[in-house]
């Protein structure tokens, strides 16, 4: 990469650490360290929100899903914006008006203190896990194209974003994460502006070819259980998934307690509600562009260079002879595109279905080859190709103009960094509330605990670090964490569902906890097997009616006092 | 402003907002996706 780039990229990075490290204000107590004492304008909050979900893996991967499978993905979100009205009228105000540090808080003045620890240890134990992920995603593919170690790749993006949650603690997290969000859609901006000029056909005659390879279908109306991106899973399961991660994940909640008021917090919350599909379909068309651009100029056959070189040198004639079918197929499909638009142009409706259905058959033929040649990959190097995380790095690096390449590597590590800053923030919020002042400093003075969340943070990013770079080492545990993880989503909001029924008792939560949690590892060990997304409201509809049932009879103290 | 009406408020305005981005899709894959 071109040395300005990477001048953009280190004047980015000592900006965020810069800013961040002078934005201690109001970090001498606790509340102004993990709360910014409750004073942040709805608006910064807001973008928070929306930076801490946008992560990496998005700009990488999501652009990557848009352009090998289209704009379908954004189905997966169709329940956010119910989720977040419901969200603003529920939960928002029970725990903005408790004045709790943690969204588990709440559950021990609801029920007691098992339920709050049990639920903070299972938040501990996946987004510990799940820190280091957000940051092996993006070194994983920087150490690919760069050749670099993967210690340096997480160093690079690690070390800063430890640094300033470390001494900035939430102020610092949110202000980052709103220029972080500026940066992100401002590098996506310029893309889709280079990627329109780029292309020697106009849009209209481009979308049109895109469509025909299948990239333009957005709505899937079939309902079928197994089957991850529908309208109904998105609408359905989406809603749950929505409602348990942005109400109960307490790295989405502590952002929200940050705001001013209630109404602060709603206002945050529905920028998300308003802006997330929108700004998420711009993502999957980014992909689709690149698709396009790819059609008209050659691509490479893997994008991942090291499998790439990999895959050469154990047989360069094979991939020789592989790289040649693909050149043919791609040629072939160029000439297709570029008549489907001619044929537009000369209004021969005959002659474009002639070249579109020419179209299609060529670009079969090269995901034929592109699928052997990944096939090679995966045996080769013994891991399971990743190829589409590669697609927008390889075309950034090889076709952005100078500058817009370090723009792009900005936004990257900006979505990862603000990511796994609130990530490192809420875990440190958790351990520090729900553990240490709760079980072993009960009375510490506000210096003592303000000390041991600084070292708990910095603890946290360090075994953030740790985990991310022996990722690949790791697999196979982190995958088994990760599963776990979504055992329990759906089950933990269906204990906060249960904290705003009155009748419920702290034994049917604990209990009703535990039954949510085993139906879904049912459902996904055993039978009958459905998607992910539906995981969430089985585990939420099993602790609400386990729960109720158990809570039978007499109401609980709790909610008596609360009437 | 009662809880429930502005509920009810912000809820159409969400769901406005959303009918609106859905709208555009579905005009994208009904114009190229055919």
């Amino acid at each position: 990469m071109h040395w300005i780039n990477w001048v953009i990229v280190a004047g980015y990075l000592g900006y965020v650490v810069w800013d961040g490290l002078r934005r201690t204000k109001g970090t001498t107590t606790i509340e102004g360290y993990f709360l910014a004492n409750r004073s942040l304008p709805w608006w910064a909050v807001g973008l928070s929100v929306m930076a801490t979900q946008l992560s990496a893996v998005t700009l990488i991967g999501t652009t990557g899903q848009g352009a090998t499978d289209g704009l379908r993905f954004v189905q997966f979100y169709f329940g956010l914006p119910v989720a977040m009205v419901i969200l603003g009228v529920t939960l928002v105000p029970f725990l903005h008006g408790a004045k709790v540090y943690t969204a588990y808080e709440y559950l021990e003045r609801r029920f007691d203190a098992k339920t709050r620890s049990l639920t903070s240890f299972l938040f501990l134990m996946s987004r510990g896990m799940s820190a280091g992920t957000i940051i092996a995603a993006p070194a994983v593919v920087f150490s690919a194209i760069f050749g670099w170690d993967m210690l340096w790749s997480v160093a690079l993006i690690g070390i800063p974003t430890v640094l300033y949650t470390v001494v900035g603690g939430v102020q610092a997290v949110t202000w980052a994460d709103v220029k972080q969000m500026v940066v992100i859609v401002g590098a996506l901006a310029a893309i889709v502006f280079v990627l329109l000029t780029k292309l020697p056909v106009p849009i209209d005659d481009a979308l049109r070819v895109a469509g025909a390879a299948g990239r333009m279908k957005v709505f899937d109306f079939s309902f079928t259980l197994t089957e991850t991106y529908t309208f109904w899973s998105g609408v359905l399961g989406g809603t749950f998934l929505m409602l348990s991660y942005f109400g109960t994940d307490q790295s989405q909640v502590q952002r929200y307690l940050t705001a001013r008021s209630v109404d602060e917090a709603r206002s945050s919350l529905l920028m998300s509600a308003y802006w997330k599909i929108p700004l998420q379909a711009v993502v999957l068309l980014v992909g689709v562009l690149v698709f396009l651009f790819y059609t008209f100029v050659r691509a490479p056959l893997l994008f991942n260079p090291a499998h790439e070189q990999a895959v050469r040198a154990a047989d360069p004639s094979a991939y020789a002879a592989l790289e040649a079918q693909a050149t043919a197929a791609a040629e072939s499909r160029d000439l297709a595109a570029r008549d489907v638009s001619a044929s537009r142009d000369a209004r021969d409706a005959v002659g474009e279905a002639r070249a579109l259905d020419a179209f299609r058959a060529s670009n079969a033929a090269l995901d034929s080859v592109r699928t052997t040649a990944l096939a090679r990959a995966a045996e080769v190097t013994g891991q399971s190709s990743r190829d589409v995380n590669y697609i927008i790095p390889r075309f950034v690096l090889d076709q952005l103009p100078l500058g817009l390449a370090g723009v792009f590597l900005a936004a990257v590590l900006a979505a990862a960094m603000s990511s796994i800053a609130a990530e490192l923030n809420s875990l440190s919020t958790s351990t520090v509330v729900d553990f240490y002042q709760r079980w072993v400093k009960p009375d510490g003075d506000d210096a003592h605990l303000l000390f041991v969340s600084k070292l708990s943070t910095a603890l946290w990013g360090v075994f953030a670090c740790v985990v991310a770079t022996y990722a690949a080492t790791l697999g196979s545990l982190i995958e088994v964490v990760n599963r776990f993880g979504s055992f329990f989503y759906g089950s933990i909001l269906g204990v906060f569902l249960l904290a705003m029924l009155p009748r419920a008792r702290a034994l049917g939560a604990f209990v009703g906890l535990i039954a949510g949690m085993s139906a879904v590892a049912a459902v996904s060990f055993g039978l009958p097997k459905v998607s992910f997304l539906w995981h969430n409201v089985i585990g939420a509809v099993t602790v609400v009616a386990v729960g109720l049932v158990l809570s039978l009879g007499r109401p609980s103290a709790a909610a008596t006092s609360q009437r | 402003m009662t809880p429930p009406s502005r509920f009810r408020r912000t809820l159409v305005q969400v769901m406005t907002m959303q009918v609106v981005a859905l709208a555009v899709l579905w005009l994208l894959q009904s114009r190229y996706a055919g």
